[in-house]
C-alpha cells in the first residue's frame, strides 16, 4: 500500500510518512471513524499524487462537483419560492407569535407583512416562484429545480448562521462543506485549487471562517478568487522575472527544503508547505486561463447577463463557476450579498432577484447543454429564512422582515436531486417548517451523499474525537435524492 | 532528548521576542560561560523591549485590538494606539497580572486622575461596534453583551455569550448571573476622553503625521468650500429672482420650503455626489487629526449615552445625577423583553463571594454608579478565583508549547478540552500567585524546564506517536510556523531594514497596492484609500505597530493567518496554502526585502561564497554546508546570466485616482478625484530597476531563504 512516486519538490518518503501517520490511528479500534481512515487510505493509495488527488467516492454518486451559491443575509422564502397568500390578507395586522418558537427574533409588537410580489406556478412541474423570477421561471429551467421547504437553521445571527450553513457549526472554526468534500474526494484538476470561493468586493459576514479548512489539513481551505484586479493576489512574479527563472528558483528551493527535511524527519507539515509552492506555480498558468472569459461566445456572455449592469458581477461569477467545474474543480462557492431586507423588502429583494435570476438560469442551462448538470450539484440557499411579520421600524409601517431560523427555502438542481419537485412545506404563514422537517445537518448529510460521501465515514480525528460535517451524525433526507 | 543549542537559541528568541537571534547574539551566546548561559539568555530576552512587543501582540489577539471600530462605518479609534502601547509597556515592566487586569476593567475607577488608567480601560473599547441603522437601545445592548463576553473570555477563559439567552447548557452559568455581570457595566459608557500624554509615550511621529493628515483634510475642505460657494451663489440668485431678502444657510432651517432654495440648489448630480464625499472626507481626516491629541479611547460612568450616529463619543457636559441604572434579565436575550430585576454581581458557580458583599447575597457587587467595575475586577483577581490564574498560566504555556495544558485557552469551561496535566496546571497557578503574579517569573519557570528544552525529534518517534498521536504528553517539542508578524519582522531584521523604534501612532507600512486602492464601502461613501508612510524608515517598523483596520486587512498578514480582529484569537492557525507561496515569491513586500537583503550582503561581504555564508548566518543563524555554498553559487551565477539582457521597469506611483460611486438619493453615478498625497514625494524601498543583474541574482537567493522551511519554522 505504500507508494513511492516522486514529485518535484516532494521527496518520495514524505508521502510515505503521511501514510505512516494515518496508520497510527488503526490502534483505535473499529469505530466508524477509523473505518473512514482505512477507507480514505485505500482510495488514496491507488492515486498517483498528493492530497488533492481525485479519490473514488465511498458510495455510488451522480454528482462529481458542486456549485454552492449562498444568498447572504437570508432571502425571504415567502418572497421567493414559498408563496403565502394568507399573509397578504393579514397584511399589517398584529401578528400572533407562537410562544414556543424561540428561534425567531423576539421584538416588540409585530405585524404581518404580505409579500409585495405576485406568485405563479412555472414549467410543467408547477414549481411556484414569485413574479420577479423571469428566467428561472422558464420551463426548461424551472423543471430542473428541486425546492426544499423543510429545512431549519439554528441561529438568527448572520455570522453564526452563515458559519452553520457553510461549516456545520455556528462557531466558525470548523471546515467548510467544500473542505470536507475535497478532503473526501480530492479534486480532478491538480493545477487549480480544489475548493474555490468567489465573493463580492466585500466579504460576507464572518469572512474567511466560512470557507476555512478548520481542523482539516490546510490543502482543503477554500481559495478566494478576487472579483477584480489580479484574481489571486500576487499571482504573477515582478516584470523582471520570467517563469523559467521562477521554475529554477523553485527547484533550488525544493533542494534547500529537502536538505532541511532530512534534519527534521518527523514533521510532515514541511512536505505540505512544499506542495503549496508547487500548486502555486501551477496556478500561475492555470488561473489566468480559466478566468479568461474572452474564450466564451458573445451569446454565452449575454445569457449570463454580462452585458447588463444588474447581472454583470454575479453573472461573471456564475460563468466562472461553470468554467471552474468544467476544468475539474471539485467545489465552487459563490456569495451573493444584500438579502437582509429588514426594510424596503420590495425594492431590495426585487433588485437582488434581478441580479441572480438570469445568471442562475443561464448556469443551469449551460451546465445541461455541456452535459455537466447531471454530475454537478447546484445549491442556492440563504443562511436562514425570514419572518412573516416585523415590528414597526423607525416609526413607519413594517415593510421588511426579520430573521427566521425555523423556515427557509433551499433550491437545488442537477447532481442527483429530483428535478421539478417541491419537498417539504412550511405552515400557512411561513413561520416554520412543518413537513419533511430537517435541520441543516441533515441537509449536509444529504449533500455529501449526493456526492458519494458518507458523513459517518468522512471523519477527522480532532480535539479528542472523530469529527464530521454533521457534528454528531445526521439523517439522510431521502426525498431529496432522485 | 534536549534540542541542539542553536535550535534552542532560535526557539527562545522567537518565543520571547518574535525575532531570530542576530549573528552577533548567536556568537555571544555560544561563547558565554557555562553553566548559567541559558538562564542569562532568558533574562536578557525578558529584559529586551522586543519581549513586550511579542507578548503584547499575544494579548492584543485575545482582546481584539484594532485602530478602527468596524461595522458599517469602521470609524477610526484614533487613540487606540495608546492602549496598544500600554499593553506593551505592561509586559515590559512585568506589571503584576492582577494589576494589569484591574487597570483594564476599572483603571478609571481605580485612579481617576491618572491618564494611563484611562488608556488602560481602553480594553473596554476593543470590540467592534457601530450604531448605524441600529436602534440605540440595541446598539447599547450590543456593546454590553460584547464587553461581558470579552471580560469573561479574556480574563476567566469563560466565554459568557452562551448564557445571554438561556442558562448555559454545559457550564454552570445561569442567565441570571450573566445579567448580574451585565449590570456591573450598566453605567459604563463609551467615550473619547482627555488624557495627558505620558513621558514614556512615543510622540516622535506627530509632526510628520499631522502634516500629512492636515493636507488631506484641507484638500477635502477646499473642494467642499468651492461646491458650497456654488450652492450659495445659486441661492443668492434664487432669492433675488423671487425678490426675497437673502437668508444665510444657518438661518434657513425653519423656513417653509417655498421661502428657501432646495437642498444642493445649483449643483449638478455629479457635484451633489462630490459634495457629500468631500464632507465625509473632511470629517474622516478631522477625526484622524485626533491621533495626535491627548485623548484616550475609554469609558466613563453615567447615564446611557449614544450621541448622534455614534461617531463622536464625548462625555456629556450635563449628566443626570439622580440616574440609576435599572437592570433586569432580558428574556431570550431580547432587549425589549425585560424579566426579573437583577443587581450587579459575580458568577455564583465559582462559589467565590464578592469581597464586602452585604447581607445574604454573597455574590453582590456594589450598586453605586461608580465602583461596580472595580469590585468586579477585584473579584476576578482574587487569588481564590479558580479561573483567572489558570487562564493566564494556560495562555502563557500555550504560546510556548503551541498548545495549552487546556487546549482551548479561551475556554476552560466544560466546552473546552480537559487539561492534559491538571496537577501541573494547578501547580503553575499557585506558583504564579506566590511569585506576585509575575509573568516574567512564570516564563523563567517554564523556559528553564527540561520540557521546554526538548528536541522536536526522537529516536523512538514511531512508537511514541502510536501511543500518543496528539502528543498530549509532550514527549517532544512541536515545531511551529512563524506567525504573520514574526515572518514580516524577521525579514526586515535580516534585510537590515527593521526600525526598532517603540510605540507611537500607527505605522503605515506598504500593503499590496491593489488592496490599498480597492474601493471600500462605508455607510454613505467610499473610505479614503490607504496611503503608506512616505519613507522606508517610517514604514519598516515592527508589525504590532501597523495600522489595524477592521474593514481592510493587510493581505500579507491575513494570508499568514493573522486573525480577524472581530474575534478573540486564542491560538494562531498556521495552515500552509498556495496564496502564501504566491505572496512570499511575488509580492512587492517579499521582493523589496530580498533586494535589501542582497544589498546588505554586498556591503558586508566581499565575494559570493562569503556572501552566501553571511546570508545563512543572518537568515538561519548557522553556517551553510560547504556543498550548499557551491550549489547556491552556481544558482546565483546562472540567474545573473539570465538577467543580463533584461531591465526591470521603473514603477510609477499614482498621485490621483478617480473613484466612481452611485449617489444615494438620485441613483445616478458620479465620479470624484482622490489625492494620494504621499506619492508626491514618495521614497520607495530599493527597486529592481536601479540594481545590477548580479545584485538581482543574489536577491533571488535571498528570496529563496525567506521562502524556505528553515526560515519559516521554529523548532
Amino acid at each position: 500500500m505504500s507508494t513511492r512516486i516522486g514529485r518535484p519538490g516532494i521527496p518520495a518518503d514524505a508521502l510515505d510518512r503521511r501514510f505512516g501517520r494515518r496508520q497510527l490511528f488503526y490502534g483505535l479500534g473499529a469505530s466508524l471513524g477509523s473505518l473512514a481512515f482505512t477507507d480514505l487510505l485505500a482510495r488514496d493509495a491507488s492515486a498517483a499524487t498528493g492530497p488533492l488527488a481525485p479519490k473514488e467516492g465511498m458510495l455510488p454518486a451522480k454528482a462529481k462537483a458542486c456549485i454552492f451559491v449562498v444568498l447572504e443575509g437570508g432571502p425571504g422564502h415567502m418572497d421567493t419560492f414559498d408563496p403565502k397568500p394568507k399573509l397578504r390578507n393579514l397584511h399589517l395586522q398584529e401578528s400572533q407569535r407562537d410562544p414556543n418558537q424561540v428561534l425567531v427574533e423576539l421584538t416588540a409588537k409585530t405585524y404581518y407583512v404580505g409579500s409585495p410580489f405576485g406568485f405563479r406556478k412555472t414549467g410543467n412541474a408547477g414549481i411556484a416562484m414569485c413574479d420577479q423570477f423571469v428566467h428561472m421561471a422558464a420551463a426548461d429551467v424551472a423543471d430542473e429545480l428541486c425546492v426544499y421547504r423543510g429545512c431549519q437553521a439554528q441561529s438568527v445571527n448572520h455570522p453564526d448562521a452563515l458559519y452553520h450553513l457553510n461549516t456545520g457549526s455556528t462557531l466558525g472554526a470548523d471546515p467548510g462543506v467544500g473542505a470536507w468534500v475535497t478532503y473526501g474526494l480530492g479534486s480532478m484538476n491538480q493545477n487549480l485549487p480544489g475548493y474555490v470561493v468567489m465573493t463580492e468586493l466585500a466579504h460576507p459576514q464572518g469572512g474567511a471562517g466560512n470557507w476555512s479548512n478548520g481542523f482539516l489539513p490546510a490543502h482543503y481551505q477554500g481559495t478566494l478568487l478576487r472579483p477584480s484586479g489580479s484574481p489571486v493576489l500576487d499571482l504573477d512574479p515582478p516584470d523582471w522575472k520570467t517563469r523559467e527563472e521562477q521554475r529554477a528558483s523553485l527547484d533550488m528551493l525544493a533542494e534547500l527544503n529537502r536538505k532541511h527535511a532530512e534534519r527534521h524527519p518527523s514533521h510532515d507539515e514541511l512536505a505540505a508547505r512544499m506542495e503549496s509552492y508547487e500548486l502555486a506555480y501551477r496556478m500561475q498558468a492555470e488561473v489566468p486561463e480559466v478566468m479568461d472569459l474572452g474564450r466564451e461566445s458573445e451569446a454565452t456572455k449575454e445569457a449570463y447577463g454580462l452585458d447588463a449592469e444588474p447581472t454583470r458581477a454575479f453573472g461573471r461569477q456564475c460563468l466562472l463557476a461553470r468554467r471552474l467545474v468544467e476544468q475539474g474543480v471539485r467545489f465552487v462557492q459563490v456569495f451573493s450579498g444584500g438579502w437582509d431586507s429588514h426594510d424596503f423588502l420590495e425594492r431590495n429583494h426585487a433588485a437582488r432577484i434581478l441580479s441572480v435570476d438570469k445568471p442562475l438560469a443561464a448556469l443551469i442551462r449551460d451546465l445541461r447543454q455541456r452535459g455537466l448538470l447531471d454530475e454537478t450539484l447546484v445549491i442556492c440557499s440563504g443562511e436562514f429564512g425570514r419572518t412573516p411579520d416585523n415590528n414597526r421600524r423607525g416609526g413607519v409601517d413594517p415593510n421588511g422582515r426579520g430573521h427566521n431560523a425555523d423556515a427557509m427555502a433551499v433550491v437545488m438542481a442537477g447532481g442527483g436531486v429530483p428535478a421539478g419537485r417541491v419537498v417539504g412545506a412550511t405552515d400557512e404563514l411561513g413561520n416554520r417548517a412543518v413537513e419533511v422537517v430537517h435541520p441543516i445537518r441533515d441537509l449536509h448529510v444529504t449533500w455529501l451523499r449526493l456526492m458519494g460521501l458518507d458523513d459517518n465515514r468522512l471523519t477527522y480525528f480532532h480535539g479528542g474525537r472523530f469529527k464530521q460535517l454533521s457534528q454528531t451524525g445526521g439523517q439522510l433526507i431521502p426525498e431529496l435524492i432522485a | 532528548m534536549p534540542a541542539p543549542e542553536l535550535t534552542l537559541l532560535r526557539r527562545v528568541h522567537y518565543g520571547l521576542t518574535g525575532l531570530p537571534p542576530t549573528p552577533g547574539q548567536t556568537r555571544e551566546y555560544l561563547q558565554g560561560a557555562r553553566p548559567g548561559a541559558w538562564e542569562r539568555l532568558v533574562d536578557r530576552l525578558l529584559a529586551s523591549p522586543a519581549y513586550g512587543e511579542q507578548w503584547g501582540r499575544h494579548w492584543l489577539d485575545v482582546v481584539r485590538y484594532a485602530d478602527t471600530a468596524g461595522n458599517s462605518n469602521d470609524y477610526e479609534r484614533s487613540n487606540a494606539w495608546r492602549y496598544r502601547d500600554y499593553v506593551v509597556r505592561s509586559f515590559n515592566s512585568d506589571k503584576p497580572y492582577d494589576r494589569f487586569v484591574i487597570e483594564q476593567i476599572a483603571g478609571d475607577e481605580l485612579r481617576p486622575s491618572d491618564p494611563e488608567m484611562l488608556v488602560a480601560t481602553g480594553f473596554l473599547r476593543m470590540g467592534p461596534w457601530g450604531s448605524a441603522m441600529v436602534p440605540k437601545r440595541m446598539a447599547r445592548q450590543a456593546y454590553l453583551d460584547d464587553v461581558v463576553h470579552s471580560v469573561g473570555q479574556s480574563f476567566l477563559s469563560m466565554p459568557l455569550r452562551c448564557a445571554k439567552c438561556h442558562d448555559h447548557k454545559v457550564d454552570p452559568v445561569p442567565t441570571r448571573d450573566y445579567y448580574r455581570v451585565y449590570a456591573a457595566f450598566a453605567a459604563t459608557q463609551m467615550a473619547e476622553r482627555p488624557a495627558e500624554f505620558l513621558p514614556e509615550e512615543n510622540l516622535a511621529r506627530f509632526a510628520v503625521g499631522r502634516e500629512h493628515v492636515s493636507k488631506l483634510r484641507d484638500f477635502a475642505t477646499d473642494h467642499k468650500v468651492v461646491l458650497e460657494e456654488k450652492v450659495e451663489s445659486a441661492a443668492r440668485e434664487w432669492f433675488a429672482e423671487r425678490d426675497l431678502d437673502f437668508v444665510p444657510p444657518s438661518k434657513r432651517n425653519n423656513l417653509p420650503d417655498e421661502k428657501k432654495p432646495p437642498r444642493h440648489y445649483g449643483l449638478t448630480t455629479q457635484e451633489e455626489g462630490r459634495l457629500k464625499v468631500r464632507k465625509q472626507d473632511e470629517w474622516i481626516w478631522t477625526r484622524r487629526l485626533e491621533r495626535y491629541e491627548p485623548m484616550a479611547q475609554t469609558v466613563f460612568n453615567g447615564p446611557d449615552y449614544i450621541p448622534g450616529n455614534g461617531r463622536k463619543l464625548r462625555v456629556p457636559k450635563k449628566m443626570d445625577a439622580s440616574w440609576r441604572p435599572e437592570s433586569t434579565v432580558l428574556e431570550g436575550g431580547a432587549v425589549d423583553a425585560p424579566g426579573d430585576p437583577v443587581t450587579p454581581g459575580v458568577l455564583s458557580a465559582t462559589q467565590l463571594p464578592a469581597r464586602g458583599a452585604a447581607g445574604s447575597d454573597r455574590y453582590a457587587l456594589p450598586d453605586s454608579i461608580d465602583g461596580r467595575r472595580l469590585a468586579l475586577a477585584e473579584w476576578i483577581v482574587s487569588p481564590d478565583n479558580p479561573l483567572t490564574v489558570r487562564s493566564l498560566v494556560n495562555r502563557v504555556w500555550a504560546y510556548h508549547f503551541g498548545r495549552g495544558l487546556v487546549d482551548t485557552p479561551n475556554n476552560l469551561g466544560a466546552l473546552g478540552t480537559k487539561p492534559s496535566h491538571p496537577k501541573l496546571l494547578d501547580w503553575l497557578a499557585s506558583e504564579f500567585v506566590q511569585q506576585g503574579w509575575s509573568i516574567k517569573r512564570l516564563h523563567r519557570t517554564i523556559l528553564t524546564s527540561d520540557l521546554y528544552r526538548q528536541s522536536g525529534e526522537r529516536d523512538d518517534m514511531e512508537a511514541v506517536r502510536k501511543k500518543d498521536p496528539q502528543n498530549r504528553l509532550l514527549a517532544y517539542f512541536v515545531p511551529r510556523r512563524l506567525a504573520a508578524e514574526e515572518l514580516r519582522d524577521s525579514m526586515l531584521l535580516v534585510s537590515g531594514e527593521l526600525n526598532a523604534e517603540l510605540g507611537g501612532v500607527p505605522a503605515m507600512p506598504e500593503i499590496n497596492m491593489e488592496v490599498a486602492l480597492q474601493p471600500r464601502m462605508i455607510q454613505f461613501s467610499i473610505a479614503p484609500a490607504y496611503q503608506p508612510a512616505r519613507t522606508p524608515q517610517e514604514r519598516n517598523r515592527r508589525s504590532i505597530y501597523a495600522y489595524r483596520v477592521r474593514g481592510q486587512a493587510d493581505p500579507l498578514m491575513e494570508v499568514f493567518n493573522q486573525p480577524n480582529p472581530n474575534d478573540s484569537c486564542e491560538r494562531r492557525d498556521a495552515s500552509a496554502v498556495s496564496p502564501q507561496a504566491l505572496t512570499m515569491l511575488n509580492s512587492e513586500y517579499a521582493t523589496s526585502r530580498s533586494l535589501s537583503f542582497a544589498m546588505r550582503l554586498e556591503r558586508e561581504a566581499e565575494d559570493l561564497p562569503s556572501r552566501i555564508e553571511r546570508a545563512y548566518r543572518l537568515a538561519y543563524g548557522r553556517a551553510p554546508e560547504p556543498a550548499m555554498v557551491g550549489r547556491l553559487s552556481d544558482f546565483v551565477r546562472s540567474m545573473a546570466r539570465r538577467r543580463r539582457d533584461r531591465a526591470a521597469e521603473r514603477p510609477s506611483y499614482p498621485t490621483r485616482i478617480t473613484r466612481s460611486l452611485v449617489e444615494e438619493f438620485t441613483g445616478e453615478p458620479f465620479e470624484y478625484e482622490e489625492w494620494l498625497a504621499v506619492y508626491e514625494d514618495y521614497v520607495p524601498d530599493p527597486q529592481a530597476w536601479e540594481l545590477q543583474p548580479e545584485t538581482l541574482a543574489l536577491a533571488d537567493l535571498c528570496l529563496l531563504l525567506f521562502n524556505s522551511n528553515e526560515f519559516a519554522y521554529v523548532y
